[in-house]
């Protein structure tokens, strides 16, 4: 029962997290969620992932996402969107019923008894080694990728960003080849 | 030591590599002079080959090495020497050397000398490697690289101005395509003679046809058949003539080397060497003795009527093939190879003296709407051209046939085994004898006799020396080549029984002989009589013309064969091409330009979903979440 | 146990939605957090489904690991975004072009 509260109001906060205009709000729905997950995951039982969520997902992300929205400050959302509100709803709410549906149909139920459980760490360290090399190696790809944006601007603030130049470039060379190429077919094409 | 033949091969072949190599250093006339000494060593190597022979009469094979093996097909680099090929080294070098030496002063000046006397000696060893075969395919080889050679230097002056590079380029096209058809027919007669006789060793397929086949066999006539159709394309006989009057718009040393004296004589020597598959075919020779004689009296009487100098030789030489091409079709084997070489001698000479005239014409011409070939700009060359006239002389008696020049022995023994065979043959070379004899003193009398009728002709001055030497060496062997077969000891006859090549002779028909020679001087006596007092002008029309009324123009036109070949092959299948060429553009490309516009028109349109929206993007990607599921979800229920 | 699926599937559905209708980078990232959220608790209640918890909750750790270095790279994009650009609206990333 509390489970079914706890993920009743994880929903509520992920939708203020997405409706709510102001940035740092929206970080705290976001930890809200987490948090409310968290608990139902050590509701169900899974107490270690549901510590290491409290504590990544709530504590560390949103700590991120405050010392970033500090950074960059706030920003008004323009308020047309660029999609359809109607579809921005439908779309999503399609993908929602139908596979909810197709999981209700299904008929899926708890089994926890079939089996003997493991334990996480058991499990982690046993049976799925290779995970853990790629949470490793996934770690590291995020901090590389991590110092290479931020690094690349703090070093050369002078020299523009490519993007820049590249739109007050005239248009590129490849550009002006292919409309070349585009004449020169329709000469070959035409009969003589 | 038979292995002087390779030898014999690779000096030429050495030539044209070291003038390739050189061609930046060697300044003229050394491309020249080093393209002779190839050759000369060619002859050496060959007379030193004739030697061997000489030792050995039956010959032998020298096998270099293999070249195809696969499945039942071996071929392998083996040069046979025996005396017909032998002797066709000796006729190739010899002629050869002199018309190389003849070139250097011929082609002097012009633009691209060192390219001309690569040709020539890439012809020299092709021939030679096409008459020393052993193997079919190598035979082949040799067949198709002079047929190379002679596309080449018919084309070799393709750049000239007013049109005339692209006529020079058109008949060397015209040689090549003609040749092809007569190609395809040799072709189909090797697949089939490897397909009956499981071999292409010239040696074995000849013995198992004698052995295993009879006389009459079909399989037999079609080989000989399809060999005919290759060698009337080579050999220039009728239908597949028309290429031969278009070649002369080679340089003339080209003419008398390819056109004349060898390559053309490559098809007379391919029946001499088949001949026991066509002495199974009694069809195939009969048609090969009819093909022949047809040409050599329609050689003959398009020669009269030509005003080209080399156009009068080009049909001459038709015609002459003609003889050989009966000869060797009904067997009399060593006649034709008789007449081959006193031919090559002859005929080159006479070519070489045309173009000696040429030179002279072309050097001193300045007048306007002149042709240096066209004989009624000649006239009175005797006095000017002394030894290019007696040298001429030599040569169109020779052609003529009147005894003692070579022409006459060679000639009237063709005759005399045609007696034999059959008299509509006979009479068909008879009557090519009395025209051959009119339109070559017609042609003497009109570029040499009389007055001059043009400025060049006044202007004309003899060749230099380098020219005029070859001129009388061939002379000489003009004059008494005949002494090779004199009748009763012949010694080609006799060379030919010792070798063991088969034999059918006639010999010497004296009352045929005199016949010929009455009506050669007949036909001497009447061109006198039309042309001695150098009548025949621009102004004026020919006096031939005269006689012959509506005639004239048509014999002129080679019997308008030439131009129903366009009419019946060349424009009907220029109409296939262009058809053709419009169902590509239209169908195939139209259906290639319509897929392109479809494909470049959707892209168009498809880019206009690329916005570059984050929002759209992912919208896309939601729709096809949304189908994959949907597609999950009728399948699970249905 | 199947409505805790079905919520996984709503917070998929809203972070659909988010990412649909937003168009500040940061709330991008946020959305596309509620999504992975969704997932995670999909991945544990399926290992719980089929009675390997610890298989379940393994992949878990991967999902929130990756969840967090996702969020860490948007982040780090959105503030240079900012930085070079002036602003978090997607409108204006989207029209480079080259």
């Amino acid at each position: 029962m509390e489970s079914l509260v706890l993920l009743l109001v994880a929903l509520i906060c992920a939708i203020q997290a997405v409706r709510s205009a102001q940035l740092l709000i929206a970080a705290l729905w976001l930890a809200g969620v987490s948090a409310c997950i968290a608990l139902f995951l050590y509701a169900l039982g899974a107490h270690a992932i549901a510590v290491i969520e409290l504590s990544v997902g709530a504590g560390l992300v949103t700590i991120l996402m405050v010392f970033a929205i500090t950074m960059v400050g706030e920003d008004s959302e323009p308020h047309q969107p660029v999609v359809p509100r109607w579809m921005a709803i439908a779309l999503p709410a399609a993908v929602l019923i139908l596979a909810a549906g197709l999981l209700l149909n299904a008929g899926i139920s708890s089994s926890a008894d079939a089996a003997p459980d493991e334990s996480l760490s058991a499990v982690l360290w046993q049976l799925r080694g290779a995970d853990v090399a790629a949470q490793l190696a996934l770690i590291f790809a995020g901090v590389l990728g991590l110092l290479a944006l931020l690094a690349d601007d703090r070093e050369e603030p002078g020299a523009s960003s490519l993007w820049v130049e590249a739109e007050s470039d005239e248009p590129s060379a490849q550009f002006r080849v292919a409309e070349k190429s585009e004449v020169d077919l329709e000469e070959v094409g035409s009969p003589q | 030591m038979f292995n002087w033949v390779v030898l014999s091969i690779a000096f030429p072949l050495a030539g044209v590599l070291l003038n390739l190599a050189l061609s930046r250093r060697l300044r003229e006339p050394w491309p020249g002079v080093l393209a002779t000494i190839m050759v000369a060593g060619a002859g050496i190597a060959a007379a030193l080959t004739a030697g061997a022979l000489a030792a050995e009469p039956e010959g032998s094979v020298i096998t270099l090495g293999s070249w195809i093996a696969v499945g039942d097909l071996h071929v392998t680099w083996a040069l046979r020497v025996d005396l017909l090929s032998t002797l066709m080294m000796l006729v190739v070098t010899l002629v050869g050397l002199l018309i190389h030496v003849y070139s250097i002063g011929y082609m002097r000046g012009d633009a691209r000398f060192t390219r001309f006397f690569i040709y020539l000696n890439l012809f020299v060893a092709a021939m030679l490697l096409l008459v020393t075969a052993d193997n079919l395919v190598v035979m082949f080889v040799g067949w198709e690289s002079v047929g190379l050679c002679s596309y080449l230097l018919i084309g070799f002056w393709f750049d000239k101005t007013k049109g005339e590079g692209w006529r020079n380029s058109t008949a060397a096209r015209k040689a090549f395509i003609v040749n092809r058809v007569g190609d395809l027919g040799l072709l189909l007669a090797l697949f089939m003679i490897f397909w009956t006789f499981k071999t292409l060793a010239i040696e074995e397929v000849l013995e198992q046809a004698a052995h295993t086949l009879e006389l009459g066999a079909p399989i037999a006539t079609a080989m000989a058949l399809l060999l005919l159709l290759g060698v009337s394309g080579k050999s220039a006989q009728l239908p597949l003539f028309l290429w031969l009057p278009d070649a002369m718009a080679g340089p003339t040393p080209a003419s008398a080397l390819i056109h004349a004296a060898t390559m053309v004589t490559a098809g007379v020597y391919l029946i001499i060497r088949m001949q026991a598959l066509f002495v199974l075919a009694p069809a195939a020779q009969m048609t090969a003795a009819a093909v022949g004689a047809v040409t050599a009296l329609f050689g003959a009487s398009a020669a009269l009527a030509q005003t080209d100098i080399k156009r009068v030789l080009a049909f001459s030489t038709i015609s002459q093939l003609g003889f050989m091409v009966t000869a060797a079709g009904i067997g009399s084997t060593s006649a034709g190879l008789f007449h081959l070489m006193t031919h090559a001698c002859f005929k080159s000479l006479l070519f070489l003296a045309a173009g000696s005239v040429i030179h002279a014409l072309k050097h001193h011409g300045r007048q306007a709407d002149f042709d240096a070939q066209d004989m009624r700009f000649m006239g009175g060359l005797w006095r000017r051209m002394p030894w290019t006239f007696i040298t001429y002389w030599a040569g169109a008696l020779a052609l003529i046939g009147l005894p003692p020049f070579s022409g006459f022995f060679s000639k009237d023994e063709i005759l005399a085994s045609a007696y034999e065979y059959h008299p509509a043959i006979f009479i068909l070379l008879f009557a090519a004898a009395f025209l051959t004899a009119l339109y070559v003193a017609r042609q003497g009398l009109l570029i040499f006799a009389g007055r001059p009728r043009s400025k060049a002709a006044v202007a004309a001055a003899e060749s230099e020396r380098v020219m005029i030497w070859p001129l009388l060496i061939l002379a000489l062997f003009s004059a008494v080549g005949g002494a090779l077969n004199l009748p009763g000891n012949g010694l080609l006859a006799h060379w030919w029984e010792e070798s063991g090549l088969p034999v059918h002779e006639a010999g010497f028909n004296p009352t045929v002989a005199a016949l010929a020679a009455a009506v050669a001087l007949a036909g001497v006596g009447l061109a006198w009589a039309l042309y001695g007092r150098g009548k025949a002008d621009v102004s004026h029309a020919d006096p031939l013309e005269k006689h012959l009324g509506r005639l004239f123009p048509g014999i002129q036109q080679g019997w308008g064969l030439d131009a129903l070949s366009v009419k019946a092959v060349v424009y009907p299948f220029n109409r296939l091409g262009v058809a053709l060429s419009r169902f590509d553009l239209n169908g195939i490309g139209g259906a290639d330009r319509g897929l392109a516009h479809v494909v470049g028109l959707s892209a168009q349109r498809l880019s206009k979903i690329q916005t570059g929206y984050l929002n759209w993007n992912i919208a896309i990607m939601i729709v096809g979440i949304a189908t994959v599921l949907l597609l999950v979800a009728l399948w699970r229920t249905g | 146990m199947i409505w805790g699926l079905v919520a996984a599937f709503a917070l998929l559905a809203v972070g659909l939605y988010g990412l649909l209708a937003l168009r500040n980078l940061i709330k991008l990232t946020i959305a596309l957090q509620l999504m992975m959220k969704g997932g995670l608790i999909a991945v544990v209640l399926a290992g719980d489904a089929v009675g390997q918890r610890g298989l379940g909750e393994s992949l878990g750790v991967t999902l929130i690991i990756a969840d967090t270095v996702a969020a860490v790279i948007g982040l780090a994009l959105a503030v240079l975004v900012r930085r070079r650009l002036g602003s978090l609206d997607i409108e204006v990333v989207s029209k480079l072009r080259g």
